[in-house]
């Protein structure tokens, strides 16, 4: 038997600049991940992925490889962003949004950043449909990204993906400065009375049914994102199946974002990502995070017009998917300014309004453009 | 250029349909918190005023309290039986500790020590 040593030494020849950036840039999300604890859920994952892709001659990405079979069994067909749609549903209370639905209209306008970065995307020279995936960065909401932009534009998915989470964690850092220069210090410290009106479970279970039904009938494109977030709501709502309700929200949240994030980053390879368009990718993303914070603020100084200064502008920012941290960051800022002005609930309320603004907006581009 | 202009328009269609679906779905909301109320919790009604012996108050009965519970705890102690004779955790309640093992173990071959 001869001993091969040139088949030894393939991996070694087969390494390229290429894959060294990219395994580098891994090595950068396992970092983010780890040291600066940004979504380090989805980021190891991803990062993880795409090292394991760029190793010269990796099987796992292979025709039957384990990264290619994961791809194939629920990016490709859009199982698992689903799937973790319905743990989401179930670890969200929506009472806030229940006990004050006008909130609703501050999510809506919370979407602004995807159709204002996809039109920027449109300027730059992107196609349609590659801008539309990138202006679902400004949906704020991982799973929807992951959704849209695989049905519009696959090969995109690496970088819209890392650049929806990786921004998402940034929100504290991203939202405050533009808080700061389009509201006065007048504005920063309106208080509003909250009183907590108790919602009824019939209506908690309610909700959920009603959302799907309108929604679905209304935009049907939208019904897989709806309908599966609401599914998730509904088991936690009815009570009665506690170990579903657990099931969705712990393990199987759990496994299907290992499987995503690994799945995402296998997507990562350097021919893939390696591009002038990933670049305006990452800057239209962050674009697409402020705009929909001051169309969410502009939106909220005109409803404070309209309520003849009673409302505080600052709470339009929480009216995105990023939940609850949007809502804390307003709360943290609103205190900054008024230590005893708590602006919490007020906040929580557009939050999850966000949430379900941005998976409808989601269906609604898709719709549009005539997808699925 | 044209497809400026398609992305224009999706965004007036696009944000358009948002609004009003979500208008849609506060007012049905609101109609459904309406329709369906919590119902109002009637606070417990307050307990009625404790009436004292004579010659006693609220201070004094409290002391009589205390008094009694810590007599009953004394008298459960001494009827309980010794379990041991030294504090625990000290030498020799380790050593009892191990031969009561020994005895009762009949799992532990006694000759291997």
């Amino acid at each position: 038997m001869n001993l091969s040593f040139e088949q030894l030494a393939q991996g070694i020849l087969h390494l390229t600049p290429g894959s060294l950036v990219m395994i580098a840039v891994g090595g950068v999300l396992l970092y983010l991940a780890i040291v600066k604890e940004y979504e380090p859920m989805l980021l190891i994952p991803i990062g993880a992925g795409a090292i394991l892709a760029n190793l010269p001659l990796s099987p796992m990405i292979a025709e039957e490889g384990f990264l290619t079979i994961l791809k194939k069994a629920g990016v490709d067909n859009e199982l698992f962003p689903l799937l973790i749609f319905i743990g989401i549903g179930a670890m969200t209370d929506f009472g806030p949004l229940l006990e004050n639905p006008k909130m609703l209209l501050l999510g809506a306008a919370g979407q602004f950043g995807i159709f204002g970065t996809l039109l920027l995307a449109l300027l730059l020279g992107y196609n349609l449909n590659e801008a539309a995936s990138i202006g679902i960065i400004g949906a704020i909401d991982g799973p929807t990204a992951i959704y849209v932009s695989n049905l519009l534009a696959p090969h995109l998915l690496g970088p819209i993906t890392v650049c929806a989470y990786s921004y998402m964690s940034l929100v504290p850092i991203i939202q405050p400065p533009i808080m700061r220069l389009l509201t006065t210090k007048k504005e920063r410290t309106i208080r509003m009375p909250y009183t907590q009106r108790p919602i009824s479970r019939r209506t908690r279970i309610l909700f959920p049914i009603l959302v799907t039904v309108v929604v679905g009938t209304l935009v049907p494109m939208a019904l897989p994102l709806i309908g599966t977030l609401m599914l998730g709501n509904l088991l936690k709502e009815s009570g009665v199946v506690e170990r579903l309700t657990g099931a969705s929200s712990k393990e199987i949240a759990n496994v299907v974002t290992l499987f995503l994030g690994l799945a995402v980053g296998s997507t990562m390879t350097a021919d893939a990502f390696l591009k002038v368009q990933t670049l305006g990718i990452l800057v239209l993303g962050i674009l697409a995070f402020g705009l929909d914070t001051a169309a969410g603020i502009l939106f909220a100084k005109f409803l404070n017009f309209l309520s003849r200064g009673h409302f505080n502008p600052l709470i339009g920012a929480a009216g995105i998917s990023a939940f609850p941290m949007a809502a804390r960051v307003v709360q943290k800022f609103g205190a900054e300014e008024d230590f005893e002005n708590f602006l919490l609930m007020h906040a929580m309320g557009a939050n999850a309004s966000g949430q379900v603004a941005s998976v409808i907006a989601g269906g609604v581009l898709l719709a549009l453009m005539g997808a699925g | 250029m044209d497809s400026l202009q398609i992305g224009l328009q999706l965004t007036v269609a696009g944000m358009g349909i948002v609004f009003f679906l979500l208008a849609v779905m506060a007012v049905l909301i609101a109609f459904l918190s309406r329709w369906d109320r919590a119902p109002v919790e009637t606070p417990p009604a307050a307990a009625p005023a404790r009436a004292f012996p004579p010659g006693l108050d609220a201070d004094a009965l409290a002391a009589i309290t205390i008094a009694v519970r810590a007599h009953r705890i004394t008298l459960r102690q001494q009827a309980a039986p010794a379990m041991r004779k030294h504090q625990p955790g000290t030498l020799p309640s380790r050593w009892v500790g191990i031969g009561r093992t020994r005895q009762t173990s009949s799992w532990r071959s006694l000759r291997r020590g």
